[in-house]
This record gives C-alpha cells, sequence and structure tokens, in this order.
C-alpha cells in the first residue's frame, strides 16, 4: 500500500469516530430485485433496444451481417464531406472502402475536433433504456462525444437486457479508464425549456445493429 | 463568490422572498417549470415502475444509508481501489483545503508559468469551495461548460436549482450578455444561442490544461466517479486536457457498480423525467497503456467541508441525498419564492436543512442555524418533498428539529414563543380554554365585521395584535360568532330532538 | 353493527371550535346517521400541534399526555380536521422515548384516531354509494381540497370520490390540487406574502372549476382560503367535507340568507 498522505489519514480517522457516533441505521444492503424492469428471458432484445433507443431520438438501421458495409457507405454518403475517427483497423479499412472516407490519423489526441463523423463499436448495448455502452479500451476516447456526428455498429448478440446485467455481467465493460453509456444525442433545456440537441456532444447518433 | 449564493451571514430570507412573490416573470418561469417536471416525474415513474416506484425508494434509502453507515470501510476501499488504477487521492477538511490542493496541481503543471486554463463541468461542491474565484485568483481561467452555468457565469448571476441552475433566467438576459460578453450576434432563439456558446466553447476545449468536474457517486469496489449529464460537456472537459480533477463530498461514496442501478434509475426520473441522463459516465483512472487518449493524471479530491460532522449528527440522513432536484420542483415555497431566495447553493427543502448543517458543522457550536435562521421556517410542513425525494429524507422532520434549536437558542420571535407558552398553559385548564375561546368569539362579534352566511353567524377581523398581525395584512379572520358547537350539543342533549342548523 | 357497541369520541380540535363549529355539528349529524352517537370529552382542548410545528416539542409533549388521558375511555376518536388528525397519528411517538409508558399511550391513541371521512370509510367500511338514495344533492357544484396533512395518513385525494359517490352532487376536480394552499400554521404569518401568493393560486383554481363550494378538509386551509377570499370579496362558501355531507344528506340546511 503506497504510503497515504497525512490529510487523508486524518479523514478516515475523522470519519471513523463520526461512523460510530451514531447507530447503524442499516446493517445489510437490501436485495434489489425491484430494480429489473427487463427480465434475462425477456425475447427478442434486439428490437426492444431498437425500439427504446430511437424513443430517445437515436437512429437504427437494421442490417443483416454482410449488409454493413453497405449500410455504412450509405451513411457516410448522405452526410456528405466526411471525415471520420475510428481506432479499429478493421473498421476503419471498411469505412475507407465504403465511401472513400478519408480517415483521420489516429495518432493526434486532438483530431477529434476536425472531424464531422466517429464511428465506433460498443462494449455492449442496454435494451432497457437503448442505451449504447462505450469504454475508452481499444478505441479513441470521445470518438463517440466530440465529432457531431457518431455511428455506432452494434451486433445483435451484444444486447443486454436491463441496466442491472452491465453491472451484474459485463464488469469488463466498466475495466477501462473510462466508460460511457449513452442515451440519445446530446442535450439542453437550460435555456426556458426549450430542447436543443447538439450542445457539446453529437446532434446525431446513427446506430447499425447487425445480426 | 456570488452574493446571491454566498450572501451577508446573518442571512435574512425575507425580503428576497417577498421581492421573488412580487416578480411576475420569475413566477411565471419557476412555477412553469417545476410544476411541469414534478408532474412529469409521477408520470414517467408511473409508466416504468407503478406499483414498484416506493420499493424502489426504500431499496435506494436503504442502500444509501448502509453506505453512511460503513462510510469508513467504504472509503477506505474507494482509496485502496482508486490507486491501483493510477489515480491520486485527496483530502480536503475545509473548501479552502480543497481548492489550494488544486492550486498546488495546477503549479505542478505549470513549470514555465505561464498563464493556464481551466474547464469545468457542472459540480455543486466546487460552488461550495468557491473554486472559481480561487482559481481566477491564481491566473487560472476557468470555463463553466455546462450550458445553464456557463450564461450564469459570463452574466455575473448564480444557479438557482441544483440540476436546472438558470430555471428563473429568460432568453432575453441570455442574449443581452451574449451580444455583451462573446461579441455575438443578437438572437434569442434557443437554438441559435446553444450554437453560439457550443462555437466559443470547442476552442477552450481543446487548450485546456486542466478538466475539472464533480462526481454524482463514488464507486468503493472500482474506486472509480460516476458523472451524469446531459450535454456532453462532461466527457469533452476531461477527455482532453492532461489533468482531470474531481472534486467530490465523501458522502457519495457507495459500495459499487453492484448497488447503482436503482440510483441511476431513480436520478435522472426523479429530476428531469428522463430515464436516464444522456451521458453517464465512469472515471476510473488516467489514460491506461494501449489507451488513445485521456488524461495522464486523475486526482480525487475528496471534500469533508462538514460532512464529516452532519455523518457524526442525528441529521445523518441528509447524506443519502443524491442532488436530483425533485423536492424543490415539488415544493410550493420555492416554487413562489425560487432558488436565490436561500442565499445557497442549496435551495429549496434539502437546501433549508442542508446549509444550516453544513455550516454549523464547519463553524462554532451554531453559527449555521443562526446564521439562515429563516430557512426552517420558510416551509408549511406540506410534505411534498418527502414525497418527491428518491431516497426517502423525511425532511419535515428536520424542518422541525431546526424549529426546536431556534427555539431553544432564543433564535425565533418571541412573541410567538409567547403566545404558544400561553395557549399550552390554558389548554392544560379546560374551563379556562373555552373561557378564551368564548372571549376570542365575543371579540369578534364585538369589534368584527359581522354576517350571517351560508354557514352560521361570523365576525370578521380585520386586522389582529401581535403574530396575527402576519395574517391580517392579507386576510380577513373569520371567528363563528353564533352558537358555540358545546352549547349546541349540550341543548341536544337536554332536548331529544335531533337535526340542526 | 359493532358501530352500537363502539364507544366513540368527537375530537372537536381548538381550531374548529373557534371557527368551524358547524363542521362539529355536521360531524355529530353524520355519525348520527350512520348508527354511531358520538361522545364529547369536556376536558379536550389542543392537541398541540402549533406547538409541534413551532420548535417547542416538550409543551406538545404535555398536550399529547393530555389528548391521552382525556381519549382513554374510548374505542375510536373521530376529527372533522386533517391537521390534527395526522398529528396525533403521525407525529406524537417522536416526542417519547420508545417502549415507554407514555409512548405505548399515543401508539394506543394513534391506532384509533380518525378523520371523519376516513373513518367511514375505512373504518365503518360504509359504502359512500349507500347514502345515495336519501341524499338531496346540492345545486350549486363542489370542488374539493384535500390538506396536505392527509398525505402521511395515506388519505390525500380520497375526499372528492367520496362525496361524489355518496351523491354530493357535482364535485369538480381541482386543478393542482396537490400543491399546498398555503397555511401552513404559523407559517401564514411568519412569510403572510408566501402563504399569501399560495392562497391566491389555490383560490384562482377553485375559480377556474366554477364551484361556488370550496371543500377544504382542514380547518386551517379553510380559514385562509376563506379569509383570504373574504378580503378580496370573492363570494366563495368554504365548508368542511362533514358539512357536504350532512347537507347532502338532509342533515343541515343551508341558511336561508346564503351569501358569503
Amino acid at each position: 500500500m503506497t504510503a497515504r498522505s497525512p490529510a487523508v489519514d486524518a479523514l478516515l480517522a475523522r470519519v471513523r469516530a463520526a461512523v460510530r457516533a451514531q447507530p447503524v441505521t442499516v446493517a445489510q444492503v437490501p436485495a434489489h430485485t425491484v430494480v429489473r424492469r427487463v427480465a434475462r428471458d425477456q425475447g427478442d432484445l434486439p428490437s426492444l433496444f431498437a425500439a427504446k433507443a430511437q424513443s430517445v431520438g437515436m437512429r437504427v438501421t437494421r442490417v443483416a451481417d454482410g449488409e454493413l458495409d453497405a449500410a455504412l457507405a450509405k451513411l457516410l454518403d448522405s452526410r456528405g464531406k466526411t471525415v471520420v475517427a475510428t481506432r479499429d483497423a478493421s473498421l476503419a479499412a471498411r469505412a475507407n472502402a465504403a465511401a472513400g472516407a478519408r480517415l483521420a490519423p489516429n495518432d493526434n489526441d486532438d483530431i477529434l475536433f476536425d472531424c464531422e463523423v466517429g464511428i465506433t463499436d460498443v462494449d455492449c448495448v442496454i435494451a432497457e433504456s437503448g442505451s449504447l455502452v462505450i469504454s475508452t479500451n481499444g478505441r479513441i476516447r470521445n470518438a463517440w462525444i466530440t465529432p457531431p456526428i457518431h455511428i455506432a455498429i452494434v451486433r445483435a448478440s451484444q444486447v443486454l437486457p436491463d441496466l442491472v446485467d452491465l453491472f451484474e455481467s459485463r464488469a469488463d465493460a466498466l475495466d477501462a479508464a473510462s466508460t460511457t453509456i449513452i442515451t440519445g444525442p446530446s442535450k439542453t433545456a437550460d435555456i426556458e425549456g426549450v430542447l436543443v440537441t447538439g450542445v457539446h456532444g453529437p446532434a446525431a447518433v446513427e446506430i447499425v445493429l447487425v445480426g | 463568490m456570488n452574493e446571491l449564493i454566498a450572501p451577508k451571514l446573518p442571512f435574512d430570507m425575507k425580503p428576497r422572498a417577498r421581492e421573488a412573490v412580487r416578480d411576475l416573470k420569475l413566477q411565471q418561469f419557476v412555477g412553469n417549470a417545476t410544476h411541469l417536471k414534478d408532474t412529469q416525474r409521477g408520470g414517467i415513474f408511473g409508466r416504468d415502475f407503478g406499483p414498484d416506484y416506493d420499493d424502489l425508494r426504500t431499496v435506494a434509502r436503504d442502500t444509501k444509508q448502509y453506505a453512511l453507515d460503513h462510510l469508513d470501510e467504504l472509503l477506505e476501499r474507494f482509496i485502496e481501489n482508486a490507486e491501483k488504477s493510477g489515480a491520486k487521492v485527496h483530502a480536503a477538511t475545509t473548501g479552502r483545503e480543497a481548492c489550494e490542493i488544486a492550486l498546488e496541481i495546477a503549479r505542478a503543471h505549470n513549470a514555465q508559468g505561464r498563464a493556464m486554463s481551466c474547464v469545468k463541468s457542472k459540480s455543486m461542491v466546487t460552488e461550495e469551495i468557491g473554486l472559481l474565484p480561487a482559481f481566477e485568483a491564481a491566473g487560472i481561467t476557468t470555463l463553466e461548460t455546462d450550458l445553464g452555468e456557463f450564461i450564469l457565469q459570463i452574466d455575473g448571476d448564480a444557479p438557482s436549482h441544483i440540476v436546472t441552475p438558470m430555471i428563473h433566467k429568460d432568453r432575453v438576459a441570455t442574449a443581452k450578455s451574449f451580444v455583451r460578453e462573446l461579441g455575438a450576434r443578437y438572437t434569442e432563439d434557443p437554438t441559435e444561442l446553444t450554437m453560439i456558446a457550443r462555437e466559443h466553447m470547442r476552442g477552450l476545449y481543446r487548450a485546456a490544461d486542466i478538466g475539472v468536474s464533480g462526481a454524482n457517486f463514488l464507486l468503493a469496489d472500482e474506486g472509480a466517479a460516476v458523472i451524469c449529464t446531459n450535454e456532453g460537456n462532461f466527457d469533452l472537459s476531461v477527455g482532453g486536457p492532461p489533468v482531470h480533477i474531481v472534486f467530490v463530498g465523501i458522502e457519495k461514496l457507495i459500495r459499487g457498480a453492484r448497488d447503482l442501478a436503482p440510483f441511476l434509475k431513480l436520478l435522472a426520473r426523479s429530476g428531469t423525467a428522463q430515464p436516464l441522463t444522456v451521458y453517464t459516465s465512469f472515471v476510473r483512472g488516467p489514460r491506461r497503456a494501449g489507451e488513445h487518449g485521456g488524461p495522464k493524471e486523475v486526482h480525487f479530491v475528496l471534500v469533508d467541508a462538514g460532512r464529516v460532522g452532519v455523518l457524526a449528527s442525528e441529521k445523518r440522513d441528509l447524506l443519502r441525498c443524491i442532488r436530483c432536484g425533485a423536492c424543490l420542483n415539488a415544493c410550493p415555497v420555492y416554487r413562489k419564492v425560487g432558488g436565490h431566495s436561500y442565499g445557497s447553493m442549496y435551495a429549496g427543502p434539502i437546501g433549508a436543512v442542508l446549509t444550516p448543517e453544513l455550516e454549523r458543522a464547519q463553524g462554532n457550536a451554531d453559527a449555521g442555524l443562526a446564521n439562515y435562521a429563516d430557512l426552517p421556517r420558510a416551509s408549511s410542513l406540506c410534505g411534498a418533498c418527502y414525497e418527491a425525494c428518491p431516497v426517502k429524507i423525511d425532511i419535515p422532520k428536520f424542518l422541525m428539529h431546526d424549529r426546536a434549536r431556534l427555539r431553544e437558542r432564543g433564535l425565533s420571535p418571541k412573541s410567538e414563543g409567547h403566545t404558544l407558552k400561553l395557549w399550552r398553559w390554558l389548554a392544560e385548564r379546560p374551563v379556562m380554554f373555552r373561557l378564551a375561546i368564548r372571549a376570542v368569539r365575543l371579540h369578534a362579534r364585538m369589534l368584527g365585521q359581522r354576517e350571517k352566511t351560508a354557514d352560521g353567524e361570523r365576525g370578521w377581523l380585520k386586522s389582529a395584535p401581535g403574530p396575527g398581525a402576519g395574517w391580517t395584512q392579507s386576510r380577513d379572520l373569520g371567528i363563528a360568532t353564533g352558537e358555540s358547537f358545546r352549547d349546541w350539543f349540550a341543548n341536544r342533549e337536554n332536548n331529544t330532538s335531533g337535526g340542526g342548523r | 353493527m359493532l358501530a352500537r357497541i363502539m364507544r366513540v369520541a368527537l375530537f372537536t380540535t381548538c381550531l374548529a371550535e373557534a371557527l368551524a363549529p358547524r363542521a362539529l355539528k355536521a360531524t355529530v349529524l353524520v355519525l348520527e346517521h350512520v348508527g354511531v352517537r358520538p361522545e364529547l370529552p369536556a376536558a379536550q382542548t389542543c392537541c398541540g400541534q402549533p406547538m409541534l410545528s413551532n420548535g417547542l416539542p416538550a409543551d406538545a409533549a404535555a398536550l399529547a399526555r393530555r389528548m391521552c388521558e382525556v381519549f382513554a375511555p374510548f374505542d375510536a376518536v373521530v376529527t372533522p380536521s386533517g391537521s390534527c388528525c395526522s398529528v396525533v397519528r403521525e407525529k406524537y411517538e417522536a416526542l417519547f422515548a420508545h417502549g415507554s409508558a407514555d409512548h405505548k399511550a399515543v401508539v394506543a391513541l394513534a391506532a384509533k384516531t380518525f378523520e371523519l371521512i376516513e373513518f367511514l370509510e375505512t373504518q365503518l367500511k360504509i359504502d359512500p354509494s349507500s347514502l345515495r338514495g336519501k341524499s338531496t344533492p346540492s345545486a350549486a357544484p363542489l370542488t374539493c381540497h384535500d390538506a396536505c396533512h392527509l398525505r402521511g395518513i395515506h388519505r390525500h385525494g380520497a375526499t372528492a370520490p367520496f362525496l361524489t359517490r355518496a351523491c354530493c352532487g357535482d364535485v369538480r376536480e381541482l386543478p393542482d390540487m396537490a400543491q399546498c394552499c398555503g397555511f401552513g400554521g404559523m407559517f401564514s404569518t411568519q412569510f403572510p406574502e408566501v402563504s399569501t401568493a399560495l392562497g391566491e393560486e389555490k383560490l384562482a383554481h377553485v375559480a377556474s372549476t366554477g364551484a361556488a363550494t370550496l371543500v377544504a378538509s382542514d380547518t386551517g386551509c379553510a380559514a385562509h382560503l376563506a379569509g383570504l377570499a373574504h378580503r378580496k370579496g370573492v363570494a366563495l362558501r368554504v365548508i368542511s367535507p362533514a358539512e357536504a355531507l350532512a347537507e347532502s344528506l338532509g342533515l343541515l340546511v343551508e341558511l336561508p340568507e346564503s351569501h358569503a
């Protein structure tokens, strides 16, 4: 154990004393059964995920295996000029091939601000809330945040039923410097409650659901 | 710090409350927004949890309470795991210390002594400790990146709501401040205003030396922090700069990701009627080998600033608060007076109990309550806050507790105290008590405006003495002056006929 | 029926004796109508709510003990005032050490204290529509405001449905009923502008329903709203649920010169 600062030790000592100053009200954390909303055995998770993702403002294109490249081409084409950022070499190659997309060199942390599209795969997704789960493991950090358009490639086998499943069975997705659960395009309603999208994060999130 | 949320102490709430009630625009804005959010909150819980909602709240209450009751263990575990992930952990007893730790970190990255810049996402605790003034004084230009906080920052304004900080501010004020401070063209359109802010911030994100954030939760098992936002400004603020400093109150700790789900499912629904915020981000140390992008240093500054004192007190429950803002939206008083009336960054029901408590735990004996004596009284004890709270904090109970403490220390209006003591004295002597009621009725019969109404005879008093003057300044007091109930009841017992008038 | 052998006491509350004796009369008449003869313990005075809410718990405790003594001989205690009922039911317990004799006494009192409509519905289990046959609905439309303090005893929102089914005429839904009317006991005199603003908002909602009569389930709320309406010259009857029921059952009549 690394030597702690005196301040940290002092804090721990004070907290220890404070905890003991009052009786323990809850000796055991209760069961969290009521928290789950989507059953483990819920059928057709990909369709539920797609519906929920759309309900929070993301677009979903469902394709069969083998149709991914065509789907990417269509998406990138319809965006006009494209500068994409993705670290996954095979994904990059496909994006390149799909639309003659100019792939940003990924050795410059700063490059994302000049990109119009960020393409990433995902660690998993959650059907209950239509959320994407993306970690910094093996990816360019913020490729899903900085460019105004985010394209997420999701495999049908990656759909988890409920948020609790992420914590119960996909601890690996949280084992990175940073992981983000994304549930829609960036938004705010700070000015008089009027909804505005694309504030800092992407204004558009395109999900390609394969399989 | 802005006088609105750091007023001269002792803080007199009444003038601000009176002004707020007269401010029709504030009434409209705050009233509409809070009503809407409160109604939508009920709607989404009804839709997604139905009859399970109350059980969900109980689970969340107990899970958070467990963490508070075992905070020392969890803190040890958090520090160990955070350090394992490569983060550095600091502890600050006071807000001043927390600022100094941050300045020390900044200095360590500034061997050339140049002007530094910082981008920060929304954090209540950084308001508490006065981080911005401290950074600015040290020559570190700091940009608030949350849109609401940014607009408040450039207009010299202060937040008035925990979750929707500029609930009191309109587009016109925003437009004017953008022209004045950013040299932007004049527009009142919220989308255009937002895009102006966005463009302004893009460049600042790229160049920033330090990213600062708060945290919604700390996970002991993982040594990680969880941050919930809608705009994406958190991820941009901390993903780019080489240093990320997380300021977080020690009470944000829970066991780990295994306990997180109930809070995530409650937080956004309670605050803004969303199932989840758009971004729920986990921070688990600096950039790892093989990762591309991200800070090279992550620092957790664990802030006490009165929290340890509250933990040790009979008000430990208050630390369950997950800062969802639901109690503000439900509170009839908040709806009428707005957040600035509370003289603190924590407004509404939770603010009314937490502010004096944090003050007290940081100061001498009862400095907190003495400085904020109005707050516990600014409540009709309607209980809407308790009903709205996802972690079942019994705020009315604590308000009453504080009223008793104020009374003990002679900080409550004397005339009220005398009236109540007299009332009790009379109430222990039934004959005297009934005489007193008869005296009041006689007074109303003789001096009140007499009226025969459908509901019997009434004497309307237009002015009352002592504490009653507060009533009669805007209302009449209708005392029943006809036959007393007891006489009526006694007469019936004597006659056998029933019915009545 | 159990009602005939049960000893039921009327808890008048000091506010109702001073401000709303007709509500008490109505309570007696309604109870008798359903076969209960309420008794009136002469020694009762005040439940201590103003002391409790204003930082004098020891004084409130003294009055709580007194309440236990006064109502000890009875099987049930019924009151037309929602907030006083909730003080007994919810707030007394915290005044005494768990396990003490006083604590046991207040727990016992809480278990047998009810608001009138609650008593009819949950204890006597009267189906309000069974009252319908004998009732003469009021011509004037009503709207109901339930006191915030009914929340804790889970009766918030229960008045209007009961009165509707008991055929109290045209009962109109009050928009935003959940928002406090602004009375709050001494809050009304400590923060009078806020209290008044909330009361005005409540009255505006009442006006929007077109109802000529407001049924308010707490004497304090009623006094605040009636007092505000009277000062502004707004014609509005403010009565208790007991009176609405009694009028509907033909047990109480409106006085001929019925203008507020």
